[in-house]
């Protein structure tokens, strides 16, 4: 986890860098329009991994509303079925999310380009449930007995859970008003709705939870459009 | 400029590709606990009493399966595993155990332990553990099952029904 954050935060830091010499260079006084609009899209990375991970369903729609020269009204919506295999256990997590907040545009464009490199900030909230398929009982000591393993499932529904999360990430637009954007979430859960003291180990939108800690990591490949309504 | 773009994708997205999981039960984690047995006297209940050469099996199917850590030891208490794929466990106790020309000697107590299983969730990597509730403990009744048996052990005291760790005993036998 340590060097996943190391990298990631190493990651944040190299377009800075490149990006730092473009103010000598953007110093002429030329007048561009601006488009503000409505842009919408959807996650292509889950849609890949939805054809190619048999463990694996799940989209997101996205859309923003730009409402000032950095500042973007943005929000997720999404469903996922995610299956993962653990050493003792074998589930299920099930449902939908959405997220809502802002993202603010950190990079100054030379004439009328829309590219981003932004930050944002959301809230996050899902329903879902939660069913572990089968397990096998931990006992260091079966040599005995032998492994016991259980094929009943333990269906947990109805649970929820809300958090925040810290968005950075870029967007450029790689045709007229179409735009192919990555990005990074860092994710802290708030409040997640736990039944007979079994951990909510994945969440739809949060993504898997880690032992003993609110955190929670993800990342999102976007492809959206922008459906110009105004230009200034 | 829109290159830089690209680039900035390019080296996220490799980056990414490189992470993995890393969830492994640590060997730290509570395992599902053993029951614990204390040896007492049965003249003076409160004295430990040691079983000379004792050895434990556990009985499925009519089969016989030896513990190993008790395989003929000198001892005045034991940890012995129980079954968790159903509420009941039976075991031969062996007292002056030992095996000639494969014919296991010695005085043989078959011993009776009804429980409850509670499932109790630990975490992602390690899964579910056994605690036992409703812990009773009875001699093997030759009457109820039709098998004779020359006990040694008189008598049964459950001091802790809830198993729950292995940090003090959770029944005396008396002998």
């Amino acid at each position: 986890m340590l060097i996943f954050f190391t990298r990631t935060l190493l990651v944040f830091l190299i377009p800075f860098s490149i990006f730092s010499q473009e103010n000598i260079v953007s110093t002429d006084s030329v007048t561009s329009k601006q488009k503000y609009g409505l842009r919408i899209g959807l996650d292509i990375n889950k849609l890949v991994n939805s054809s190619i991970n048999d463990n694996y369903n799940g989209f997101e729609f996205n859309a923003d509303y730009r409402i000032s020269n950095k500042l973007y009204i943005a929000s997720e919506i999404g469903l996922t079925e995610n299956t993962e295999v653990e050493e003792y256990l074998n589930f299920t997590s099930k449902g939908t999310y959405i997220k809502s907040g802002i993202d603010f545009n950190m990079y100054t464009n030379w004439l009328d380009m829309q590219n981003m490199i932004f930050a944002g900030l959301r809230i996050g909230y899902s329903d879902f449930y939660q069913t572990i398929n089968n397990y096998t009982i931990y006992d260091i000591n079966n040599q005995t007995w032998g492994q016991s393993y259980i094929n009943s499932p333990i269906e947990n529904k109805d649970l929820s859970s809300l958090w925040l999360e810290l968005i950075i990430g870029v967007k450029a637009e790689i045709f007229n008003n179409l735009f192919l954007g990555f990005n990074l979430e860092v994710k802290r859960m708030i409040n997640s709705e736990i039944k007979d003291n079994i951990q909510n180990m994945y969440v739809p939108g949060f993504n898997r939870t880690f032992d003993g800690s609110s955190f929670g990591v993800g990342f999102g490949y976007k492809l959206s459009y922008l459906l110009p309504i105004i230009k200034k | 400029m829109r290159n830089h773009f690209y680039i900035y994708l390019i080296i996220t997205a490799s980056i990414l590709v490189a992470c993995e999981k890393d969830d492994l039960c640590a060997e730290t984690t509570p395992t599902t606990p053993q029951l614990i047995i204390s040896f007492k006297d049965a003249n003076n209940t409160d004295e430990s009493k040691a079983v000379e050469s004792l050895a434990v099996f556990a009985i499925e199917n009519n089969d016989l399966i030896l513990i190993e850590t008790i395989n003929g030891i000198n001892t005045d208490s034991i940890a012995i595993p129980l079954n968790n794929d159903v509420e009941i466990s039976n075991f031969k106790f062996y007292k002056n155990y030992s095996i000639i020309d494969g014919v296991i000697q010695g005085n043989e107590n078959h011993i009776y332990i009804d429980y409850n299983i509670v499932q109790i969730f630990i975490s992602r990597a390690c899964g579910f553990i056994n605690n036992y509730i409703d812990l009773s403990v009875f001699n093997y009744d030759p009457n109820i099952f039709g098998t004779p048996a020359g006990n040694w052990i008189s008598g049964y005291e459950v001091i802790n029904p809830i198993i729950e760790n292995e940090n003090q005993a959770h029944v005396n036998i008396f002998h």
